[in-house]
């Protein structure tokens, strides 16, 4: 009986964990993410309109002329999906 | 070498499936009320709830605790695995309306797993919900056979 309740205890410890360790990786919800050259993800400022489908979502930074991919956050495993058009900032 | 009869891989398989709920809501409520004003934002922009984020904010990381909670007591299971059906089928639900009905789709950062996609969101719940649904039938089988065998021993008259 007592190995029951410890068993779910012991879930709820390892997933209140797992939420802490997650906690950086929700960026602000009202700006997209690019990934820099050294690895680093910096802010554009907007949320971009991306359109519907399951291609990777793309920005044209101003003085730039290769588009780079979108992120909703500051990780590489949040990457915007949309109608694949690229856009310009 | 022993094996597993089917009446002990029963009540073993709804524990797995109550585990992996009670993992996954309070996982997912701590990641929402450790970024309240995130979400509260997100909600703020999605389709739908737009009006009624701030309650959706508080409500959803509530109701999943809730609900993971009863999945800790062997009495209160059953309902657990029922609230946890029938709320994958909302989300799922909404998913479906979001992808389908709604004009402009949001991030999917809101979701259960944030990093998910729409459509990962919406593979996750579907599996999900067969998860619930099989843990259900298993429980209710067990508590059947468990009454049968109730009925069966108090029937039992010694010669």
């Amino acid at each position: 009986m007592k190995f029951k309740f410890l068993l779910p205890v012991l879930a709820a410890i390892f997933a209140i964990g797992m939420s802490f360790t997650t906690l950086n990786e929700v960026g602000d919800p009202n700006t997209d993410y690019i990934q820099l050259e050294d690895g680093s993800f910096e802010p554009i400022g907007v949320e971009l309109d991306c359109g519907e489908g399951t291609k990777n979502c793309q920005v044209l930074m101003p003085g730039e002329t290769i588009p780079r991919n979108v992120y909703n956050a500051p990780n590489s495993s949040s990457l915007k999906k949309g109608d694949g058009d690229v856009r310009e900032l | 070498m022993k094996t597993l009869s089917s009446h002990k891989i029963q009540p073993l398989t709804t524990e797995i499936i109550s585990l992996f709920f009670i993992v996954l809501f309070i996982y997912a409520a701590f990641s929402k009320l450790l970024n309240h004003e995130v979400f509260k934002t997100q909600l703020s922009q999605s389709p739908f709830i737009d009006q009624i984020a701030p309650l959706v904010a508080w409500g959803i990381p509530v109701l999943l605790l809730c609900i993971a909670g009863l999945l800790f007591f062997p009495g209160l299971k059953l309902a657990g695995l029922y609230a946890a059906l029938v709320l994958m089928l909302l989300f799922t639900i909404y998913i479906i309306a979001v992808l389908h009905v709604a004009t402009s789709i949001p991030c999917s950062c809101n979701g259960i797993i944030a990093s998910f996609s729409w459509n990962e969101h919406l593979i996750f719940n579907v599996a999900c919900i067969i998860l619930a649904a099989l843990g259900i039938v298993l429980r209710r089988n067990n508590s059947i056979r468990r009454k049968n065998n109730k009925h069966q021993l108090s029937g039992y008259e010694p010669v």
